[in-house]
Formats: C-alpha cells, structure tokens, sequence
C-alpha cells in the first residue's frame, strides 16, 4: 500500500541512486524557482522528473499525489492573475464571454511550471528514497546522527498525519460521518477530522518521545547503521551529470 | 533483586502521585501490577524507567534500584541499557524512524553502535522469535494492532534486556490482536526468563501468568500477594473499585448458595476440575 507523501519500496535503478544524486536535482528545484524567468526550463526540468518517476516505478502514486496538490494551486493562480489581474495589464482575451489579462495567464504559467518542477522533484526523493538510508547517507556525509534523525523525522510527518487522519476517519465514518457528494459536502465532512487528528498527534508526541528515549536515542558515543549507503562510481558520475545538466539549465533559464 | 524500591513518594502535576512505596522484584518473576484508573501504576513505571524526574517535572523521595542503577538519578537512555518498556498504544511507541518493520526493530541498536553484522543478526532473531520474519519489509503501520504491539515488543526485545515492563500492552487491542501479544509474552518468558512487569486491568491475563500481584489505589500498594489469593479476594477488589472476574463471582454465589465449599475460584479450568472431583 501506497501512503500519500511517504516511501515506495522498489527495486529500480532510481531507488538505488544515492540520495545525494536526488538532493541534486532538489537543489536546483529551488535554484529554478527563484531565477527562471520562462516556464519552459521549469517545464523541461518538471519532464526530466516525470521520466525519472516512470523509471522509478512510482509514477501512479507520483502524479496523483502531484495533481492534488497542483490542480487548487494552480486554479487559484489562474483564477487570481488572470481574472483579478493585481499585475495589471492592457492585453486581455474573452473565454464563454469572460475577460482574462493576458499577462496575469502568463505570469500563472511561470509559477505553476516553477511549482511543478520543485513540487515533483520533492515527490520523486520522498517517494524513491528510503528514510533509514538517507539518514545512512547523511551520517556518511559527516551530519550529526541526531540531526539525521530529526530531518528524517520531519520527512515522515505528512504521511504519518495522512495514516492518523485515515483512521480518524474510517472511525467517523462507522459513526455514521457521510463522506460523498459534492466537493462543499466533502469539505464539511473533513472539518471534523481536524481536531481528533490534530490533539491526537500531539498527544501521541509525548508517547512517542518516551519510546525514543527508552530506545537510546539520547545514548551518548557511537551510532552505527543499519545500511551502509556508498557514494559508489555510477553514483558520483549522475552526480557530477545532474550538476551539469542542471547548471546548464539554470543558465538557460536566467 | 532486580528492582528494589523503598519508601519512594512522587509528586507530580501539583499533588502526591506515589506515596510510600516499597517494593522488590526478584529475578525472573513476572510480576502484575493493578488497580484502577488513575491509582498511580503508569507513574510508578514511569519512575522505574526514569521518565520521572527526567522528562517530566516531579519531586522525588526515596529510593529506586534497577538492575543496581539509581532510578531516581539515572537517564532513561541509561537504564534502557536494562529495562524495556511497552505501553498500551501500539502506534506512538513506533518512532516512525523506519520504513520497514526490520528498519523500525534495528533503530536502538543504531543508537547503542551495535556492529552492523551483529545488528542485522539480532534483528532477524528477534523477529523469527515473534514471528514477524515474514512481514519484515513492510511498514508496521500497515500492519493489525496486536502485530504493531509485537513490533513495539521486538523493538525493545532486540536491546536484550533484563527487565521488560509491559504498561496495558492489551489495552487497545481486539481479542485476536490480544491473543496474539500475550502468546509471544508467554513465548518469551519460557524461552528467556525475562523478569516481567505486567500492568493490567484485565485480570484474566495475569492469572495464569502472574505469581504474584500488587493493587495500587490512590498512589499506594494496598494490598501484595499470590495472584490466586489476591484475585479470589472478591470482596477486597469489589471495596476498592475493581470487578472480580466472572468466574470468581459464580463461585462465590454458588458458595453463597451452599452448592460450592472452596474458596473462589479465579479460573475456569481449575474451577471446573474441582467442581467434577467433588462430585
């Protein structure tokens, strides 16, 4: 089972790349944000990602997750720049009668590509990288074990938050809680689910604090792993490639 | 002794949560402890695993030896070296560290820099001994509630410690998932001899396994001693808020009825055989 925003265990070459290879194309994610003044790098960038989550095995969860969390923002980005046009604008076209800025379509288009390239990218390393080897990695890389393990802890909060509320609701639901209809009636419905899936994971913090403590993670001295994650030659090469195509694609962009 | 607690009073939260406790626990004995909600038995653990004074504000009075460790003053870090603790909940006591159930088991040993050869083998032990081998590389949230608590018990378990407390390892778990907890706890008390600390309302799982029980009220050990002699006592856990178990309330009215000259019974079986010998 696939779990929203979480790892999906596969044998591919892309679960295989080191995470340093995926916080790569991370990286330059960011970078394309801010300095892309065109939405076709973002574009290319967001294509070479989608490749990578087919050959990853990971593309159904992948673009799923992808559309929903793309399609509201990119409705309302249209909806604000085309229609309310806060950039203002002369140029506008009329659509079933509707009148849109030509400018604020543009500028809609420049950020949803820039938010589909880092959101994607983001997807593609939570969805291919293992959290127990990317705390490995990072160990490797010289980061404190503790840091490691908070970053990695952080990673599994959404999709520990999607399991809690998927409970939440399955036990609402047995209640009697009505979950269909149209999408107002689905938002009423998920009102309810907040307050029992957020008091609960703040009451499941302190338990889980005390498992963590009774298990040593306060231990001071050596920390060992349970893999052993090599920046090996292939990796090191698609490191070095993913730099450079990126870069180019960075310059590209400016 | 393994555990050895003297006159310790706890206050926490404003008021006294323990008051006066004295108790011992040898090696190997599996040990209930009872009462009902609020009488203090998750604060005791707490002290016993050093939670109180270390992450929770308290003022402390007499003294708790673990394993020969100061309870009072050591780290839980520390005295998770000795002691293993499970709570009820089986979905906060899984860090969340591991995508998998042998990545979730192999995370205390991580912290104590067990040798990776040594981890991986003591991880596959652990979870064979269970019988979690075959769903290893799944993720323990995907899994029933009794198989999540066997993976908070292999979690711990895999540390090798000496004392493992078990606060209401049942309490949120259907009869199956609860079947299959207490066999592994029944497995691995034969298999290991763990000095066990058993917290429980339910006192149907601790008749079999419990030689002996302690009842907490208001912060205070009320009562200790053999699970059968404490258990049959219906009059006693009827005064201080608890409800004797079925089979002991039908001995007692059938004792009332003067069809039945023992004492109460606390178990099926050993009721029924006695019933036929007397027949």
């Amino acid at each position: 089972m696939a779990v929203f925003a979480s790892f999906v265990e596969k044998e591919t070459v892309i679960h295989r790349t080191h995470p340093a290879v995926k916080i790569v194309w991370l990286f330059f994610a960011f970078v394309l944000f801010f300095v892309s003044k065109t939405p076709f790098v973002p574009l290319v960038f967001f294509l070479f990602v989608v490749v990578f989550a087919f050959a990853g095995k990971v593309a159904g969860i992948f673009l799923k997750s992808l559309l929903i969390f793309i399609l509201p923002i990119g409705i309302s980005l249209l909806i604000m720049h085309a229609y309310f046009a806060p950039l203002g604008g002369e140029e506008t076209v009329e659509f079933f009668g509707v009148k849109f800025y030509v400018q604020g379509i543009e500028f809609s288009f420049l950020m949803l590509s820039k938010i589909c390239a880092l959101v994607s990218s983001f997807f593609l390393f939570i969805f291919t990288t293992n959290p127990a080897k990317l705390s490995s990695a990072f160990a490797r890389f010289g980061m404190p074990y503790k840091l490691g393990f908070f970053l990695n802890a952080g990673l599994q909060i959404i999709p520990l938050m999607y399991i809690k509320a998927n409970k939440v609701l399955e036990a609402q639901m047995a209640r009697g809680l009505k979950v269909k209809g149209s999408l107002v009636d689905r938002f009423r419905a998920y009102i309810p689910l907040l307050g029992p899936v957020i008091i609960g994971s703040v009451v499941e913090t302190f338990e889980r604090a005390i498992a963590l403590e009774v298990r040593g993670l306060s231990i001071e001295g050596k920390k060992t792993h349970y893999y052993v994650v090599e920046l090996g030659m292939a990796d090191k090469a698609l490191f070095i490639l993913s730099v450079l195509l990126n870069a180019g694609l960075v310059v590209m962009a400016l | 002794m393994m555990i050895e607690i003297k006159d310790y009073s706890l206050w926490a939260g404003g008021k006294k949560v323990l008051d006066g406790i004295n108790l011992s626990v040898r090696e190997g004995e599996f040990l209930a402890i009872t009462g009902p909600t609020g009488s203090g038995k998750t604060e005791l653990c707490y002290s016993i695993i050093g939670i109180y004074p270390n992450m929770l504000p308290c003022r402390q009075k007499g003294k708790i030896k673990v394993c020969g460790m100061d309870a009072t003053k050591a780290k839980p870090a520390e005295l998770a070296m000795h002691v293993a603790y499970v709570f009820q909940n089986p979905i906060s006591q899984l860090t969340g560290y591991g995508m998998s159930v042998e990545e979730e088991v192999a995370f205390g040993l991580e912290n104590r820099g067990v040798e990776r050869e040594e981890m991986k083998e003591r991880v596959e032990r652990v979870l064979k001994t269970l019988g979690l081998w075959e769903v290893r590389k799944n993720s323990p949230f995907e899994l029933s509630g009794g198989q999540q608590q066997k993976v908070a018990l292999a979690s711990v378990l895999v540390l090798e410690p000496k004392v493992l407390i078990l606060d209401e390892p049942t309490g949120h778990l259907d009869s199956y998932g609860t079947r299959m907890v207490l066999e592994t706890v029944d497995k691995l008390r034969e298999e290991h001899n763990i000095t066990t600390i058993f917290v429980s309302h339910k006192f149907k799982e601790m008749v079999k396994r419990a030689e002996r029980v302690v009842v907490m009220l208001d912060g205070r050990i009320i009562r200790e001693g053999k699970t059968r002699d404490v258990l049959s006592d219906a009059e006693f856990l009827r005064k201080n808020g608890m409800i004797p178990l079925p089979i002991t309330e039908l001995s007692e009215k059938l004792r009332e009825e003067k069809r039945w000259k023992g004492r109460n019974a606390v178990d099926v079986e050993g009721f029924v055989a006695r019933w036929r010998e007397r027949r």
